[in-house]
């Protein structure tokens, strides 16, 4: 976040990101009352399975069908975007039940334009940690 | 019509996916895991999508939660004690020279980045040099906070290359990705025009820009690529980004 945007980086794979995925929450998967409690799950599961979650990081909120629709109108069907649920954890450490993976993101050609593309359709963004009071 | 079928280890295409989606919203089983059987049915993509959001973890410098863990393990070697945690060094190997080369290494990047920040200072042209310079400074600290590492320096270097190539240019969006570079981006005001530049070693960018179409202006084009700091504005000439990133 710079200036209150989220920067297109957030949707960049890294050199590190196993497997080509983008990692999400599924938020719905959450079966949580609204989505004020999703955010408060989502916060506490980072919180435990990071090591620190900066004050400045966040959480943004995307709709699957808008990022596909975003990303097939700026790459016109080049890409094959899927995202698929898979959760993940850490015995006796962390469970993260609702991770998922988001497939078919660029590494090279059209990796920043299929960022830009998911950047546009961010729908919210809340802090990653709870805010204290 | 359905059939049964294992889902695929770790690949799932979108149609696998829709009918997993279908399958999850049956309510007939929620955890379901790599390996299991899933029964693909036909339903529009759009239909099978739109109720369902996701939730991306985003930092301030970069998406990672993985690569914390890492850093996790960078930071050990700085409490390493030789006396005490032998067993570590047994069971491990002498981490001495690998943890203290590493440790220099990140000093010495440290050092190469202050000087090209230095040198960005020294621009007096640079337009908003003040409020870049302070978002630099911001952002090198979150980083290295997060990862117990620098920016990169030769992303820096090239940074300062584009601003003293066009000190005109407003002060962007300034962000890192977990590989230490810096990436950039200025947009108008309505949003119509964007350019977002990752800037890499020996004064290359990768670039991503958008305009009106010229003939359907509610329509938008896009260019992406990858060129120098000294070709941007000839390659993207009928972006015109200088026109408007540099405007007031």
């Amino acid at each position: 976040m710079d200036q209150g945007a989220v920067g297109i980086t957030a949707f960049v794979l890294e050199e590190k990101d196993k497997d080509d995925a983008l990692s999400v929450n599924w938020l719905e998967f959450l079966k949580c009352d609204d989505r004020v409690s999703e955010i408060a799950e989502i916060q506490q599961i980072l919180a435990v399975k990071m090591n620190r979650v900066s004050k400045n990081s966040r959480i943004a909120v995307l709709n699957v069908a808008q990022s596909f629709a975003a990303i097939d109108r700026v790459l016109k069907g080049k890409l094959n975007i899927t995202v698929l649920h898979s959760p993940t954890r850490v015995e006796g450490r962390w469970d993260d039940p609702s991770h998922s993976s988001i497939y078919g993101l660029p590494r090279k050609e059209d990796r920043l334009t299929a960022a830009t593309a998911l950047r546009d359709v961010i729908t919210e963004v809340h802090p990653a940690s709870p805010v204290s009071t | 019509m359905t059939r049964e079928e294992p889902l695929p280890n770790g690949a799932i295409n979108a149609g696998n996916f829709l009918s997993w989606d279908q399958y999850i919203n049956s309510g007939a089983e929620e955890n379901l895991m790599i390996g299991d059987t899933v029964r693909p049915v036909e339903i529009p993509r759009a239909t099978a999508v739109t109720s369902t959001s996701q939730c991306m973890m985003i930092s301030g410098n970069t998406t990672s939660v993985v690569l914390l863990d890492i850093i996790v393990k960078l930071k050990e070697p700085v409490v390493w004690n030789s006396i005490t945690d032998n067993n570590y060094n047994e069971n491990l190997g002498d981490p001495t020279l690998a943890v203290f080369d590493e440790l220099q290494k990140i000093r010495a990047d440290e050092t190469r980045f202050r000087a090209l920040f230095r040198e960005f200072q020294s621009l007096a042209v640079v337009r908003e040099r003040e409020s870049i310079a302070i978002r630099l400074e911001v952002l090198l600290g979150d980083f290295q906070d997060d990862y117990g590492r620098c920016l990169d320096a030769e992303s820096m270097r090239t940074f300062v290359a584009l601003y003293s190539l066009h000190p005109e240019l407003r002060r962007p969006i300034i962000t890192a990705a977990e590989n230490g570079n810096l990436f950039a981006e200025w947009k108008t005001d309505e949003g119509k025009r964007f350019l977002g530049l990752e800037m890499l070693p020996t004064h290359q960018v990768q670039f991503v820009a958008i305009r009106p179409d010229a003939k359907y202006p509610q329509l938008s084009n896009y260019t992406s690529g990858l060129t120098s700091v000294e070709q941007l504005h000839i390659d993207l000439a009928s972006y015109d980004i200088l026109a408007w990133a540099c405007a007031t």
